[in-house]
């Protein structure tokens, strides 16, 4: 991949992942998603209204922008949290191969791995009764273990990589090797692995939803909307499509990203 | 030798399957540990007296110091006793043993279905490589979040097929009521049909697999003895994984369905703060999976002969 293209990947994921839902939240807000308006209730798709009106008035445009925002935003920092967490606990794994750091890591990314992922965040969530970023906190400190034993399979292969030697002859520090040699390049399988994730992430929301979990009303996040949209499809259909088109497209976006970063891998580091 | 090795290895898995459901208790202990307040407090609600309050403290041993407490736990743990429900005073762990079955019963046809449409699949674009295109539509669920796409079949079925979903039928376990399973096999069929898929197009170009033509072996021959047979132990850990996400994703299928199954039960856990309810449900769970994890791992060297050795 040229330096050109990966640059502008870098921008494009910058721009997917922070600007994205900062620019949703602030288009939500501008079109007013909380003043409720029963005159207007569950008013269809007009010129005034793209996207109709949900059965309080809502305007279902500026309400469904806000919960883009709001569960992209949720997601991406949950993403991030998980990639940090992924490359210092994986990269520390893979560098001290089978001594205790890497024993007990490894342990630790085998008891996350088993113990289903969803009713682990759900229980936790029941507990704290946090907020959406407080539940995507949670999510972010349970999910970061596959990215975690990809990172390490990827440091572990890169201490006998050729450039990582001839570092070490160099007489380059421990510490250079491990930030300025390795992390860079397992930071892209880790990357994409975490990037990967991201509709699954925006879907969890709607999984907590069901379970009362997560953000709480009048907070509008995708998975509510969709919930609430899907629940009067009879009556008020347009309630869904916003939500369904929105999760879609940002599921599609995530998805071929994340196609994008696996091509960037060099196929010479490729496994 | 070689039945000596594979001993040891079942040995060590079964260990460190053992260390693993210790930590799950120890985990499960630190997040009941860490229940803002009183967790007894909570559970009973402002308007509970200071009796019952003081008398639930007791039984849940919150009176007690956090070492006696935690040893008291994994002595009732390895008795499968997790207390009582605070909701209606029933024993924990049969209520969670008859709900999850119902939504593991489902779960395991639902996997089942998925693995039987994913392999239809790739056999029919081995004996027609033209149909291949298929591969890439039966893709596309993989894209979406694991639940849309059951939550939006489910919810269109219940809106135009009343007749076929109805709860009516649903007290049976066995054969668990087929829409929701069908309906939470489209993620699994399509990671399944991809992963394997791209499994296979590797094995395509693999020495093993061009010597087997060069020898004209059969495409059904092929098919089972240079296909399917290699990626086995993929199709295993693939079941494995795929049912802990159909599992969940049944939880709130089971919801939209009305099904009675651990999804309704763990909703009324949660909206009572049943902490021993849910301290169960998580044990339980991390008890099933590690032993299912367990089992796969000793079907390994049966599947694939080198890890014996």
């Amino acid at each position: 991949m040229k330096r050109s293209h990966f640059i502008a990947l870098v921008a494009a994921s910058i721009a997917f992942l922070v600007m994205l839902p900062i620019a949703l939240c602030l288009c939500g807000h501008a079109l007013d998603p909380m003043t409720p308006n029963p005159n207007l209730a569950s008013a269809a798709p007009n010129f005034q209204q793209w996207a109709g009106r949900d059965e309080l008035g809502r305007s279902v445009l500026a309400r469904v922008s806000l919960a883009a925002g709001l569960s992209l935003g949720a997601a991406s920092f949950a993403l991030l949290l998980a990639l940090s967490l992924a490359m210092l606990l994986g990269g520390l794994a893979g560098w001290y191969h089978g001594q205790w750091p890497d024993r007990l890591i490894s342990w630790v990314i085998a008891l996350l791995h088993t113990i289903p992922f969803f009713l682990l965040v759900v229980v936790a969530a029941a507990i704290w009764r946090p907020g959406l970023f407080g539940a995507f906190l949670i999510v972010g400190l349970f999910v970061w273990a596959a990215p975690a034993r990809l990172a390490r399979a990827e440091f572990l292969r890169l201490r006998r990589a050729p450039h990582v030697t001839a570092a070490r002859a160099m007489g380059f520090p421990a510490s250079t090797i491990f930030l300025r040699q390795t992390l860079p390049v397992a930071f892209l399988p880790a990357f994409t692995a975490v990037l990967i994730l991201t509709p699954e992430l925006i879907g969890l929301d709607v999984g907590l939803g069901f379970f009362g979990l997560g953000a709480q009303p009048p907070t509008p996040t995708l998975g509510r909307l969709l919930y609430a949209g899907l629940s009067s499809l009879n009556s008020a259909p347009w309630l869904a499509v916003a939500p369904c088109a929105i999760v879609i497209a940002l599921s599609v976006t995530a998805f071929g990203l994340a196609r994008l970063w696996a091509k960037s891998i060099p196929t010479s580091t490729r496994a | 030798m070689k039945a000596k090795a594979v001993r040891n290895m079942m040995l060590r898995h079964a260990a460190y399957s053992a260390s693993l459901l210790l930590g799950a208790l120890l985990l499960a202990q630190f997040l009941f540990e860490s229940v803002p307040g009183d967790p007894a407090r909570r559970a009973l609600g402002p308007y509970a007296s200071q009796e019952s309050v003081i008398r639930l403290r007791h039984e849940m041993g919150l009176d007690r110091p956090l070492v006696e407490r935690l040893a008291a736990n994994i002595r009732s743990a390895l008795r499968f006793d997790f207390g009582h429900s605070i909701i209606d005073g029933r024993a924990v762990a049969p209520e969670i043993g008859e709900k999850f079955t119902r939504t593991f019963t489902l779960g395991f046809q639902a996997v089942t279905i998925a693995v039987a449409i994913s392999l239809l699949l790739l056999a029919v674009i081995h004996f027609q490589p033209r149909a291949a295109f298929l591969l890439q539509l039966a893709g596309a669920p993989v894209i979406l979040p694991s639940f849309l796409s059951a939550v939006l079949v489910a919810i269109g079925a219940a809106l135009w097929l009343p007749a076929m979903f109805g709860s009516s039928g649903s007290s049976r376990v066995f054969p668990a009521p087929l829409l929701p399973s069908l309906v939470a096999a489209i993620y699994p069929a399509s990671v399944l049909a991809t992963s394997l898929g791209a499994r296979w197009s590797a094995l395509r170009s693999a020495p093993h697999y061009r010597s087997a033509r060069a020898f004209g072996l059969s495409r059904i021959q092929l098919l089972f003895r240079a296909l399917l047979a290699p990626s086995a132990p993929t199709v295993l850990a693939l079941i494995v994984s795929q049912l802990s996400v159909v599992v969940f994703a049944l939880l709130v299928i089971e919801i939209i369905f009305s099904l009675p199954g651990a999804g309704t039960l763990m909703l009324a856990s949660i909206q009572a703060n049943d902490y021993p309810m849910l301290q169960g449900v998580l044990i339980i769970n991390a008890f099933v999976f590690i032993t299912l994890h367990f089992l796969s791992e000793s079907l390994y060297p049966i599947l694939d002969p080198r890890v014996a050795k």
